[in-house]
């Protein structure tokens, strides 16, 4: 009985270290390729970020751009209005 | 009179014996815990239920010819309802968090050092009288230390089906029990500085990295680990599914409709386990005190190699998000953003804890393979 313990013991301190093993080598193995892969498609990753950034951005330019254009409509009209007033 | 006395024979107050009206007492008690406490209940109120018809005298639900049987026979016994749930979590989980910091697998490889650790502590029990694991039962008892219910199910059902009743309950229980017993683990290994580290953000990740990587899982474990494809080819149809964008329909189904429906099964085919002759045995405690050595040990080497990982980049990872690597998503990710929130109120770890989180999955998937090529076979 105490030997067959030791045995099974043994077994079970084998299935540690080769499990153990397994798990770190195939996961380590993932590891190079997801980063070989995020190197392939590395043009390819801001792909959804530049949908948003220069979307957002051109919106707020185009906002910022009317904006431009409304003052400098107002600041004409004011110029103009002084203009006429004063003479 | 004599019709009177063949009624009475057939009820089951006459038919009782002492170990079903316990049996349907735990079975009553993970319902209270299902309803009343909210422990994973999608599975502990069938798996509940089933432990009372199961354990219901004269009806015979899980002898031959019984429901219970034909679930049992039909899902768990060939496999398929354990990996219908894989499929199912699969089209529910976003690896991006782990693309964008591929490191993380290191956190869910450690975190299965409980696995193969709780191995010894199995062995060892045989030393007490009333115990007699063999290694395949011992290979069982310790996949609970993956914190996953499906592969749990799925490798108990393979090396032993005698005790998948007490397996599945424990694994799921102490599911539900993470943001017990992680915890004190999480604080006792790490120092209040370190639990404050901020990480940085996250990179995004493109869909086509997404659509690569359940394909790239898949191509490695084919060649380096069949016996864990089962459940990693069909963890990566579920997240191809979803992240390929074209066949929405079937993710949804996956991750909703059929899930839900084999969830249902899969619950009332392992209540139908805990029928009193198999789960009132001292066999049972052992299994649920090792459930809770496996659990403790993968949480706490998950730990320790995130402190080995932050020491080693100076200061960059919270040491917490190691015990995310204990499957059990998204419950254990959510413990580590909530000890952190502790530490530092504006450090918001979740979605860094969720890359090791989903490492886990693939981690317990790939020791679930390793055991059952080194002892099932």
């Amino acid at each position: 009985m105490e030997n067959n313990l030791s045995s099974v013991l043994l077994e079970a301190a084998n299935l540690l270290f080769i499990g153990m093993s397994v798990v770190f080598v195939f996961l380590g193995i993932l590891i190079f390729l997801i980063k070989l892969m995020s190197h392939l498609f590395a043009g390819e990753i801001p792909a959804p970020n530049k949908v948003n950034v220069p979307n957002r951005p051109s919106v707020k330019s185009t906002g910022a751009n009317q904006d431009k254009k409304v003052v400098a409509a107002i600041s004409a009209a004011v110029h103009q209005y002084r203009q006429d007033n004063k003479q | 009179m004599e019709g009177l006395a063949t009624l009475w024979a057939s009820t089951g107050i006459a038919n009782f014996h002492w170990q079903q009206l316990i049996m349907i007492a735990v079975g009553f008690g993970l319902l209270y815990l299902a309803i009343s406490k909210k422990f994973e209940p999608l599975l502990l109120l069938p798996i509940g239920f089933g432990a009372v018809l199961t354990n219901i005298p004269v009806a015979g639900f899980s002898d031959p010819g019984g429901v219970l049987y034909y679930v049992y026979k039909i899902g768990i016994d060939t496999g398929v309802f354990p990996l219908l749930i894989f499929m199912g979590v699969g089209a529910m989980t976003d690896f991006g968090a782990l693309i964008a910091n591929p490191k993380m697998l290191l956190l869910g490889a450690a975190a299965q050092a409980g696995i193969f650790a709780t191995l010894f502590g199995a062995i060892l029990l045989n030393v007490i009288p009333g115990f007699d694991f063999t290694l395949a039962d011992a290979s069982a008892i310790a996949i609970i230390g993956g914190a996953d219910g499906p592969t749990a199910i799925f490798l108990a059902s393979r090396l032993a089906p005698d005790l998948l009743g007490a397996i599945a309950v424990a694994a799921y229980s102490y599911m539900a029990l993470v943001p017990i017993i992680q915890p004190p683990i999480m604080k006792a290994l790490t120092n209040k500085e370190e639990r404050k580290i901020v990480m940085e953000q996250l990179r995004p990740v493109s869909q086509r990295e997404k659509i690569i990587f359940p394909l790239m899982v898949l191509t490695i474990g084919l060649l380096l680990l069949p016996e864990a494809t089962p459940l990693v080819g069909m963890f990566c149809l579920g997240n191809l599914m979803r992240e390929c964008g074209v066949v929405d329909r079937l993710s949804k189904t996956a991750q909703n409709e059929l899930i839900n429906i084999v969830t249902i099964f899969l619950g009332l085919a392992v209540g139908s386990k805990l029928s009193a002759e198999a789960f009132l045995t001292v066999e049972t405690l052992g299994i649920l005190a090792l459930g809770a050595v496996a659990f403790g040990i993968g949480t706490a080497c998950g730990v320790l190699m995130a402190k080995l990982m932050s020491k080693l980049s100076g200061g960059k990872i919270n040491p917490l998000i190691g015990a995310a690597g204990v499957s059990a998503v998204p419950m254990a990710a959510r413990v580590v953003n909530k000890v952190g929130l502790e530490s530092n109120p504006h450090n918001f770890l979740l979605m860094h804890a969720m890359g090791p989180n989903v490492a886990g999955v693939l981690g317990s998937a790939v020791a679930a393979g390793i055991l059952l090529a080194l002892v099932g076979g």
